[in-house]
């Protein structure tokens, strides 16, 4: 983020959106840098649709600023703000074939014929729809009909892309084809783009930085990996994946390693932390990731940084893998465990030793 | 997978629960909906019967209206299609047609603040516009004929105010037809087209109007239909001369029903049910009638 603005293809900057009493968003700020694809995640309500109608226009902030390639586009109408859209429900023009559609935005810019024909067709092509253009969009299956709509937003070459939660009306296998299409897409034309979902695995999969919000802020921002593995708040530990938290007291620190002793209520528990200003005698919470949780049989019990005995409570079996959890001083560890030899097969009501490595143990202030 | 299976197990009895007959089905199943067969042909015979049956004296060869018929001659036909006839009929044919399209140009508008806009006084505009259809239209002539002599507008009698009335009783259609087609349109593709660089006009043009053109044209037949049969109104507003077809029927009938009014009965009928015809070629009717894809 050392670029000025005026080198990055969109700024938000303490941005903000109120109806009424209620601040849909409070006041963010953003900055995507050329290329870049970004996710904004959250659930219903965070103020993420929000955001994106205030950059396509549709929504007027009530306070803060946009700036799309260094100039401010706030007051601007949509049609004057050369954004490309993608809707949740597609947009297809019904009245309208694949290629017309496709083509609408060259005609409003009034691109010469000639120029419009190669356009439409070299996008045609570029999302696989080869030979369909004299298609009406209806005769189309869900999964073209969002091909034409990303092909209908790029052909006019936008400033940035806009994706409201695209893959939300597809079925499961063909979201998960499309998820790679689309990333795949943006990165060969090199368009920045903004991509809203509440989906994680759609939010860790495709972007090069994920934006988790929550109640109109931004909670955290981070590639895929920084906000899986290192959650910064509670929400975000809890809406990215599932995860086990434990509360507890600081007790001791040792910060050339890095590490903090918090008494809990399952007992002591060593923890990585990265803020600098936790003190003893804070109250902070632990989070840790079911696959990340160790078991082993009580007559063989691993050795790592925590270790705990507590009871299976269930098993639940995936395939693949095993979800397990087990009772422990009256709260309840999820482990997530490969299907594999070299993993225990528990069974409910097995005693087991549950372990963790201190750096796979986040530590959460507040 | 026992959730998913039992779903999927389910779904399948849907479906296939759907596809038999229902005669296959216990009586308690085929009981009503017998019942409901014989009522729905109980009523279309009720309403059919009488036609058809003018539709069969037009054809009579003697001056009276018998049925059976007695001999059977196109005489009648011959006198519904001169002028004494064929001027009244295309006067009507002209009222109805500026009528709806007058009717369209205001109630078009209409249906989109109130399905768009929030605005103070909503409930009552939405009142007014169903207003004509609730209210007698016999009522609505009476009114009008004395508000145009109380203004000293009097001589507008006749095709004017015959226009006016009509298009007035007749905005109701349109606002209702205009404004399911624009609920049931989805309002992102008009945002797709304004972020694609669409002005305001364009957008309206070439993505709206298309979408809700099945609304405006239902609007159009049902308002031109209404004109074409309306008799209540154009009994007070028309004057000598220029008086739609149903008012002159009703004059004539006063001299006994002769063979030549089934026949300009039967015409009269003939124009309106070409036009669903053709409507429903288009467009599914039953949308605009039962509100089918409102929310």
């Amino acid at each position: 983020m050392t670029c000025a603005p005026a080198d990055l293809p969109l700024v938000l900057q303490r941005l903000e959106r109120r109806f009424g009493d209620h601040l849909a968003v409070a006041g963010i700020d953003l900055a995507v840098a050329p290329g870049e694809f970004v996710t904004l995640l959250g659930p219903s309500g965070c103020g993420k649709t929000t955001t994106l109608n205030m950059i396509a226009g549709f929504v007027e902030p009530t306070a803060g600023r946009i700036l799309l390639n260094g100039s401010p586009v706030e007051g601007l109408p949509p049609f004057r703000r050369d954004v490309g859209l993608v809707f949740q429900d597609y947009a297809l023009f019904p009245n309208m074939t694949v290629a017309e559609n496709i083509a609408f935005g060259l005609r409003m810019r009034r691109v010469a014929g000639a120029e419009t024909a190669r356009r439409v067709g070299a996008m045609i092509d570029l999302v696989k729809l080869g030979g369909m253009g004299d298609r009406r969009v209806q005769s189309l299956s869900g999964g073209q009909r969002q091909r034409v709509a990303l092909a209908r937003a790029l052909v006019i070459r936008p400033q940035i892309l806009l994706l409201d939660e695209p893959l939300s009306n597809l079925d499961l296998k063909l979201r998960e084809e499309m998820r790679a299409e689309i990333a795949q897409l943006q990165r060969s034309l090199q368009i920045p783009a903004i991509f809203v979902t509440h989906d994680q695995d759609e939010a860790l999969s495709m972007s090069d930085r994920v934006v988790v919000m929550n109640a109109g802020r931004i909670e955290q921002s981070g590639t895929p990996a920084e906000i899986y593995e290192h959650p910064r708040t509670r929400f975000v530990a809890g809406f990215v994946g599932s995860t086990n938290l434990i509360s507890g007291t600081v007790v001791e620190r040792d910060v050339d390693d890095h590490r903090v002793r918090i008494d809990t209520l399952v007992g002591p528990l060593i923890a990585a932390f990265t803020e600098t200003d936790i003190k003893v005698g804070d109250t902070a919470d632990i989070v840790f990731r079911p696959e990340r949780v160790r078991l082993s049989p009580i007559s063989a019990p691993l050795a790592l940084d925590n270790n705990f005995t507590g009871r299976v409570a269930a098993v639940a079996y995936l395939g693949s893998r095993r979800i397990v959890r087990i009772a422990l001083c009256g709260i309840t560890i999820v482990a997530d465990q490969p299907n594999d030899d070299r993993h225990c097969r528990c069974q409910p009501g097995d005693e087991v030793t549950v372990s963790t490595r201190s750096e796979d143990c986040r530590l959460l202030i507040g | 997978m026992s959730a998913q299976a039992t779903a999927a197990a389910t779904a399948a009895n849907l479906k296939f629960a759907d596809r038999t007959p229902f005669w296959r089905r216990g009586w308690t199943a085929r009981v009503p909906w017998f019942g409901l067969r014989v009522a729905a042909t109980l009523i279309y015979a009720f309403i059919l019967t009488p036609i058809l049956i003018t539709a069969t004296v037009s054809f009579n060869s003697v001056n009276r209206s018998v049925f059976p018929p007695q001999g059977l001659s196109l005489h009648w036909w011959g006198e519904a299609l001169t002028a004494k006839w064929t001027d009244p009929i295309l006067f009507s044919l002209g009222l109805a047609a500026t009528a709806a399209a007058i009717a369209t140009a205001l109630g078009a508008p209409a249906a989109f603040a109130l399905v768009r806009r929030d605005f103070p006084g909503k409930r009552l505009v939405e009142l007014l516009t169903i207003g004509p259809l609730i209210l007698p239209a016999l009522v609505t002539g009476i009114a009008l004929l004395q508000f145009l002599e109380i203004s000293g507008l009097g001589r507008l009698l006749g095709f004017p105010a015959l226009l006016i009335g009509h298009a007035v009783v007749c905005v109701p259609f349109s606002v209702r037809t205009v404004a399911i087609a624009l609920r049931g349109m989805p309002t992102s593709i008009e945002a797709a087209a304004a972020s694609l660089g669409a002005p305001p006009l364009r957008v309206l043009r070439e993505i709206t109007f298309p979408a809700i053109s099945g609304g405006v044209f239902a609007g159009i037949v049902f308002a031109f239909i209404h004109s074409l049969s309306d008799v209540d109104l154009s009994l007070f507003l028309g004057s000598p001369g220029a008086r739609p077809v149903t008012v002159v029927i009703l004059g004539f009938i006063e001299f006994g029903f002769a063979p030549t009014l089934a026949a300009v009965s039967i015409v009269t009928l003939l124009i309106p049910l070409a036009l669903i015809v053709l409507l429903e070629r288009f467009v599914s009717i039953g949308n605009f009638l039962y509100d089918m894809r409102a929310r």
